[in-house]
């Protein structure tokens, strides 16, 4: 969503990036786009009065370049995001918003650059143009422990050195919330206690990190996401490596957190059960961004992967349901 | 977590640090019972050769062997955490090599006055050598393979050295030798001042990080995340290490493997994170070399063994201990 005004009282908000809006006796026209250039949107809108006999001439007037500040409502807006390596576009022009609670997958091929996003989202790697906005406020102006608190990341894998325990890891999640000098108090210990019988780990919390199962190390690295006290949860192929009860429990969890999620999913078919919206990638360009039902279709999806897809329903759950086939005329594509 | 098993166990250790420099005093050729030193220490000694004995030898010796333990532990406490190597010695990135040219320069040049010389050249070789070892480190992007990097420049520095030597006069030659064997045998007061200082400015430091230097453990990408610099972080650590060893090596010579060894000891104690790592590592260290350091005096008649040979001779086998110990992983 996009308003327009101050932050606390828009004077107008719009729900879609262009439309047209009436309101007492003028009719706008405005579309919103970002400035890939400038860490901007630029407002553009349209004007003409209209009464009974008299019709206007269109007036341009453009709000060119209006602070976003001024413009975004919504918890994570990206605008225009470029990374290239070396001249070659590793992300190509991607804008999206983020409202709060959302359970986003993204999906797409190998390379497509998923997981760059999610560290471009991240700060982990510097876009080379276009901006973020977290909470009406340019990303590169959060410190990188002010972005901790807000953003937890689960990544594919952890590399644990010595036998580091599951309470250490989940502990972990205190540093951001934390100034020097400072121990644990009984506070802490509580949430991290709370963290662990949410995430269902709070057996023995001596045990060392790299005995768990993937699953349980996935647990407790969302069990340090809540500790984190992050508003948006980053996870990275959380069901790589799972078997196929880890990867319902793991999704059902995150699910369940009810805060916002950012993932990439590999299975298109436990994105289209456990999100809400999915943006499909593909070299690097944001193909689709819709619900699962709009984004998973047959013609997208075989396009994107280059095999033959079919779709049905899932009888229980009513998600969409994908297959694919090595089309034969795959060898002509290759 | 602070436990009571972990409160239980850093008293205990504590209690071991405190009896090991209580005991230690009394122990060497002079014959000086506890009551003696008692007395000393409130001033009144029963001879001028006691309080001597006291005062300048014995007392300098124990204590520059508990902070030189203390810091040499600690620092590969927190090489190893901070390299994520787990046979990281703060010697075999460069040091002891550069300390070792710093030493053979000084022995070279300024023969006359080596009781100031000395300490301040290995000093500054120290720093040198570090500083190169970072610049490479830095220039191939890769601060987690500083190790590999210690190790190339450790082997050209002693390369020059012995150079310099080789062209030199026996007598230098032989100083340097044993200069570099380790040793607490020359140690004064004013030394002991100096590194507690350091190593007290080092744990000030550690404490401070200590949160960031525990989100390492799971690597720099999960540190990352949670808001750390991980190279800031890394580069701030070394210059930490650098300077505990680089000013005990000044003093003391080489003395290899305390800081590869007790922190592996003190982690099946106490776990891995930070804060009880380096308290653990503080006091075992500290008690480990009064220890080697009372058998080094003691171990011959009429002779010191130096203590580098000693710790590098148990640190060996223990560095292969290690080794049989995680060849399945």
């Amino acid at each position: 969503m996009l308003c327009l005004g101050s932050q606390k009282e828009p004077d107008i908000c719009f729900n879609n990036r262009a439309g047209l809006h009436e309101s007492n006796s003028v009719l706008i026209f405005y579309f919103i786009t970002p400035s890939p250039r400038s860490c901007a949107y630029s407002f553009y809108l349209f004007n003409r009065q209209y009464s009974s006999g008299s019709i206007g001439r269109w007036q341009n007037e453009i709000f060119a370049e209006h602070g976003v500040a001024k413009l975004m409502s919504s918890l994570l807006s990206l605008a225009g995001i470029h990374w290239q390596v070396d001249n070659k576009p590793i992300l190509d022009n991607i804008s999206l918003d983020v409202d709060k609670g959302e359970v986003i997958g993204i999906i797409g091929p190998n390379g497509a650059g998923k997981t760059s996003l999610l560290r471009c989202i991240l700060q982990q790697q510097k876009q080379t143009s276009g901006c973020i906005y977290f909470k009406s406020k340019n990303i590169s102006q959060y410190s990188s422990k002010e972005l901790a608190k807000y953003f937890a990341m689960v990544a594919q894998k952890a590399a644990p050195i010595f036998a580091l325990t599951l309470y250490d890891v989940v502990r972990m999640g205190l540093l951001p919330h934390k100034t020097a000098f400072s121990l644990d108090n009984d506070h802490d210990r509580h949430q991290i206690r709370l963290a662990l019988e949410k995430v269902g780990l709070s057996g023995d919390i001596d045990t060392a990190f790299n005995l768990l199962s993937g699953g349980e190390q996935q647990r407790a690295l969302i069990a340090r996401a809540l500790v984190q006290q992050a508003e948006i949860l980053i996870l990275d192929e959380p069901t790589n490596h799972l078997d196929v009860y880890y990867q319902h429990q793991i999704l059902q969890l995150v699910k369940a957190l009810k805060i916002t999620v950012i993932m990439t999913v590999h299975d298109l078919n436990l994105a289209a059960q456990y999100c809400q919206r999915l943006l499909l990638l593909d070299k690097g360009k944001l193909v689709c961004d819709n619900t699962p039902d709009k984004v998973l279709q047959p013609e997208i999806l075989s396009r994107v992967f280059n095999l033959d897809c079919q779709r049905d329903q899932d009888p229980v759950t009513g998600a969409p349901r994908v297959y694919f086939h090595l089309a034969e005329h795959a060898d002509d594509n290759a | 977590m602070i436990t009571p098993k972990l409160s239980l166990t850093l008293f205990l250790l504590l209690l071991l640090c405190i009896i090991s420099t209580g005991v230690a005093l009394t122990i060497g050729p002079a014959n000086i019972g506890a009551e003696e030193f008692i007395n000393c220490y409130l001033g009144s000694c029963s001879s001028q050769m006691t309080e001597m004995v006291v005062w300048q030898v014995r007392t300098p010796r124990v204590l520059v062997g508990l902070v030189a333990g203390m810091g040499l532990a600690c620092a590969g406490a927190i090489l190893q955490n901070t390299t994520r190597n787990p046979l990281a010695d703060p010697y075999l990135f460069g040091i002891v090599s550069g300390a070792g040219l710093g030493a053979t320069i000084a022995n070279i040049v300024l023969a006359d006055e080596l009781t100031v010389a000395l300490p301040l050249a290995a000093f500054l070789g120290a720093l040198f050598s570090v500083t190169i070892v970072v610049i490479i480190a830095k220039a191939i992007h890769r601060m987690e393979q500083i190790l590999l990097a210690g190790v190339a420049v450790s082997f050209m520095l002693s390369s020059v050295s012995q150079f310099i030597l080789y062209l030199g006069e026996p007598f230098a030659t032989n100083r340097v030798l044993f200069w570099l064997m380790g040793s607490l045998a020359r140690v004064e007061m004013f030394n002991f001042y100096v590194i507690a200082a350091v190593v007290l400015l080092a744990f000030i430091l550690i404490f401070a990080y200590h949160r960031q230097i525990d989100a390492l453990l799971l690597g720099d990408e999960s540190a990352a995340s949670l808001g750390v610099d991980v190279n800031r972080l890394r580069l701030l650590m070394l210059a930490i290490c650098a300077a505990l060893t680089a000013t005990i090596v000044a003093y003391c010579g080489g003395i290899g493997f305390v800081g590869l060894m007790i922190p592996h000891i003190v982690r099946q104690l106490v776990g891995v994170t930070t804060l009880p790592l380096i308290a653990g590592s503080a006091l075992i260290g500290g008690s480990f070399l009064i220890w080697v350091d009372v058998a080094a005096r003691s171990a011959l008649e009429n002779a010191e063994v130096p203590i580098g040979i000693i710790t590098s001779a148990i640190g060996s086998v223990f560095f292969l201990a290690i080794m049989y110990k995680t060849r399945n992983n």
